[in-house]
């Protein structure tokens, strides 16, 4: 993390790391309601996303890449699902899977759901339905996949750093970048 | 113990009302028979008695505790229904009764000795509507909502804030039409909510600055002549009331908005132009460490 | 630093019970401390969100205490800004795997309120989706208990099956969970051409696999090991908590309101209950196995019985129940599903109660799990068969 954040990783380097990354995402689904069910038909023999390089048999949140949340989020269920979103490591990615986390869906008037899971962590994928096809939710992780390929690591770093929700564990990577910063050039020079 | 092994004995709803008038007196106030559904209305202070008679009584034999719930009974405070059904005779017997204590206070005893099954329906029907039942174990804490939810969410007087705070937006639902399918307009009672409608003024605003948005693109464009022709209609102000939506092919033409919307759009194509730039300076500085490696 | 050192200074503050607050109790040469377990409300072992919480003495349970309420939507209120058609679109979301099931039992209480007599295809249409809806809940639970006893293959088996009736169910109805076919007086459109054909050929298809599932679960000395005599349920108490379903079947009780109060058209088929000896974890799941094979044959049956006709009634432009209150019950995939049904005479109801089977049947875990052992709590927990939107609600 300390060189990734400090330095725009070259081309072919960066293509080769992105390429692995989107191929190998460690999902965990947070299984909330209906959808959970299509997400895991999509999981099986028929849709099969493991074809597609998703895993999901993440085991907990800290082995994670990816963050499916498929189902309606109630006010009682928001602070864990905060929570698991907080332990997942960097770079993590979250896709609402299904009408009710993108904005509450059916129960958009509904006095104890959240409406949308976009209130309490950021979304990068929106799969809409009620719930969503199996391959409604293949599309969506191709997309995502699509965007792992195209981004920078050390842009995604800085803009999770801006997040006003992060201030306070600022300082602690900071300190981390400093100290790490020393053996940057050589690592440059073995990657490149 | 078999199922429906005693149908043939099983009594009329006139019978069982008899036989619980016979053993409970004044605390049977009446019954019902409507919609294939037999009520029997008892009064709160024979409310346990009576459940406890339904079971252990051999001809009535009430095994199956099917539900308990709460309805809201307007000004007269809330009424208690339980269900209970004989797995042995296959009569179904609806009990009713009506809480003491009014809306403030609502008050019904707790069958929580009689039925196993009561306690989670009487803690479910505390959450719901506040009724409290004396001699339950632990009403608290709240069963379905968050522990620190505020208000009784079934009641009738609980309004739901999304439907206060933001209207269905577009077209009416059909509970809003009579039955000719006209949109009834209708004073807001208890359980309505038709709101303020800030949303609504907010996205007619929103509407209208993208309109002159375009409006400026075009004069931009070359047909300023148009533009310039068109007559200055209604003021920014009074734009959001319920001029806005038929202000749709008239584009609004204020002169000042115009201008504002002319340096919008002019604003839009220069920050696009630096983006170019800085994309292709990142394009540069990407093929630089390459060179290097 | 020597090695020993390290590891020292690492197991410091890791003591056991380091954190935990424990109150040591008894004075003798064993001290032996409760502990208390929380399980949930995301956990593998707990299919949904839902978090009981376990009081430990060792290994064994002394009290468990469920917490639920995670997905509660508020069901009951929104029925009330609802319409009768509309609620169709709610309802059928509480038991999302039973959606149709669900739908089918507000039909049935509103139709009983307006007194309505429903075209006779209809019904028969109503009883095929509703069995077919039947079997793809319970192939999704063998497949999830399967799993929490740490069986990963029942699941693809499962959903091998899952896939095929889902198609052809969404061949007729255009959904795959949540199918809002019924309509008050009817369903929303006849079969299309040649759905009797695919459904009889799927259900030979699901009646040659069976045996599967006989040989991989059933028959597996693991399965039988960790479910036979675990978890038993004597009928009064059962009947007492209001447990319905194949967990009051199990305990040797026949008690299905298809057979003893007959709606649509079971009174006309033969149905048959499966029941289990002791209402053990085993035979919660032989008589879920044992309802499938029984819903195949009602399908049998019905394809044998379909007649032609009209499938719906014309409505007015409002549906409107008259003023009054009724109970209608069904009996769901998981149990007896009932719609308590008060209306003020407005297009909207009064009060809707949701009477679910899986409320009535999470009470009876205290019950199940005192005094077991803690991995036998997890193969209690996956035969009570619940799914945690119908708890909620």
């Amino acid at each position: 993390m300390g060189l990734m954040d400090q330095v725009e990783l070259p081309k072919p380097v960066k293509y080769v790391f992105n390429w692995g990354r989107k191929y190998s995402l460690w999902c965990f689904n947070f299984g909330l309601a209906c959808c959970a069910i299509e997400f895991i038909a999509a999981s099986t023999s028929r849709h099969d996303f493991i074809r597609h390089g998703v895993i999901p048999f993440a085991h907990g949140p800290r082995q994670a890449d990816l963050l499916v949340v498929s189902g309606t989020l109630t006010d009682k269920m928001a602070p864990a699902v905060k929570r698991l979103y907080d332990e997942m490591p960097e770079p993590k990615y979250v896709i609402s899977f299904g009408s009710c986390s993108n904005c509450g869906g059916p129960y958009w008037d509904s006095y104890s759901v959240t409406k949308g899971v976009d209130q309490i962590i950021p979304v990068d994928v929106y799969v809409p339905g009620c719930p969503p096809r199996p391959e409604a939710l293949l599309d969506g992780i191709m997309k995502l996949q699509d965007r792992i390929q195209g981004e920078s690591l050390k842009d995604r770093i800085a803009a999770v750093r801006r997040d006003p929700a992060n201030i306070g564990a600022e300082a602690g990577m900071a300190l981390d970048a400093q100290s790490l910063h020393t053996a940057a050039p050589a690592e440059l020079g073995s990657g490149g | 113990m078999s199922v429906l092994a005693r149908r043939d004995r099983a009594l009329t709803p006139e019978e069982t009302e008899a036989l619980l008038r016979d053993r409970l007196g004044d605390g049977i106030i009446g019954s019902t028979l409507a919609h294939r559904m037999f009520t029997v209305h008892v009064a709160p202070s024979a409310w346990v008695d009576t459940f406890t008679r339904c079971r252990d009584e051999p001809l009535l034999d009430f095994d199956l505790f099917d539900t308990l719930h709460g309805v809201d009974a307007r000004e007269d405070g809330f009424d208690v229904v339980a269900i209970l059904y004989s797995t042995s005779t296959g009569n179904r017997l609806c009990l009713r009764t009506r809480c003491e204590g009014g809306r403030d206070t609502p008050v019904c005893p707790s069958l929580n000795d009689v039925y196993r099954g009561a306690n989670w329906m009487e803690r479910e029907t505390w959450d719901m509507f506040g009724i409290e039942f004396p001699g339950h174990p632990a009403l608290e804490p709240r069963i379905l909502t968050v522990e620190n939810f505020e208000g009784w969410p079934l009641r009738k007087d609980f309004h739901l804030a999304s439907r206060v705070a933001k209207p269905w937006p577009g077209v009416k639902e059909p509970a809003e039409l009579d039955e000719d399918g006209n949109v009834i307009e209708r004073v807001p009672g208890i359980g309505d909510a038709p709101g303020p409608y800030v949303l609504d003024e907010a996205m007619a605003a929103q509407a209208i600055a993208l309109r002159q948005v375009s409006a400026a693109i075009d004069a931009a464009a070359g047909n300023e002549a148009a533009v310039a022709s068109a007559e200055p209609t209604v003021s920014d102000a009074t734009m959001p009331e319920a001029s806005a939506p038929a202000s749709g092919t008239a584009a609004s033409t204020d002169p000042a908005a115009a201008a504002d919307a002319a340096r919008t759009a002019d604003e839009q194509r220069r920050a696009q132009a630096e983006a170019r730039a800085r994309k292709a300076a990142e394009r540069a500085a990407d093929e630089t460490p390459e060179e290097q490696a | 630093m020597s090695d020993l050192d390290v590891r020292e200074q690492l197991l410091q503050g890791t003591a056991p019970g380091e954190g935990l607050a424990i109150e040591l109790v008894g004075d003798g040469d064993l001290v032996t401390a409760d502990m208390s377990l929380s399980i949930g409300p995301a956990h593998p072992a707990t299919h949904g969100v839902f978090r009981v919480v376990f009081e430990m003495d060792g290994e064994r349970i002394l009290r468990a205490k469920p917490v639920i309420g995670y997905m509660h939507r508020g069901f009951e209120k929104l029925a009330e800004y609802r319409d009768y058609r509309q609620i169709m679109a709610l309802v059928n979301r509480h038991d999302w795997l039973s959606g149709f099931s669900n739908e089918l039992g507000v039909a049935l209480a509103v139709e009983q309120m307006l007194e309505m007599e429903v075209p006779e295809r209809a019904q028969w249409i109503r009883m095929l989706m509703a069995e077919w809806n039947r079997i793809l809940n319970h192939l999704m639970f063998i497949g999830s208990f399967a799993l929490e006893l740490g069986a990963i293959t029942p699941m693809f088996y499962a959903f091998r099956e899952r896939e095929d009736i889902q198609h052809l169910m969404e061949s007729a109805t255009g959904g795959r969970l949540h199918f809002t076919y019924n309509q008050v007086g009817g369903v929303k459109i006849d079969l299309p051409r040649g759905f009797l054909a695919e459904s009889a050929r799927v259900s030979k298809l699901t009646r040659s696999r069976m045996p599967d599932y006989d040989d991989l679960v059933l028959g597996n000395e693991i399965f039988r090991g960790r479910t036979v005599d675990i978890g038993p349920l004597p009928t009064d108490v059962a009947l007492s908590l209001g447990v319905t379903g194949p967990a009051l079947h199990a305990t040797g009780l026949a008690e299905d309101s298809r057979v003893t109060e007959p709606y649509l058209k079971y009174g006309d088929i033969d149905v048959e209950v499966p029941v289990g000896r002791n209402g053990d974890a085993y035979d919660r799941f032989a008589v879920l196995l044992g309802r499938i094979r029984v819903s195949l044959d009602i399908i049998d049956q019905i394809h044998d019985h379909m007649t032609s006709g009209p499938v719906n009634q014309k409505l007015p432009k409002m549906v409107k129940a008259p003023e009054g209150a009724t109970y209608v019950r069904t009996e769901n995939p998981l149990g007896q599903l009932g719609y308590w049904l008060e209306s003020d005479g407005g297009r909207t109801p009064w009060r809707l109660k949701m009477r679910t089977p899986s409320f009535s049947n999470v009470q009876a875990i205290p019950y199940l799990v005192q005094g077991q052992l803690l991995p036998d709590a997890i193969s209690i927990l996956g035969s009570v068969f619940f799914v945690v939107g119908d708890i909620d609600r």
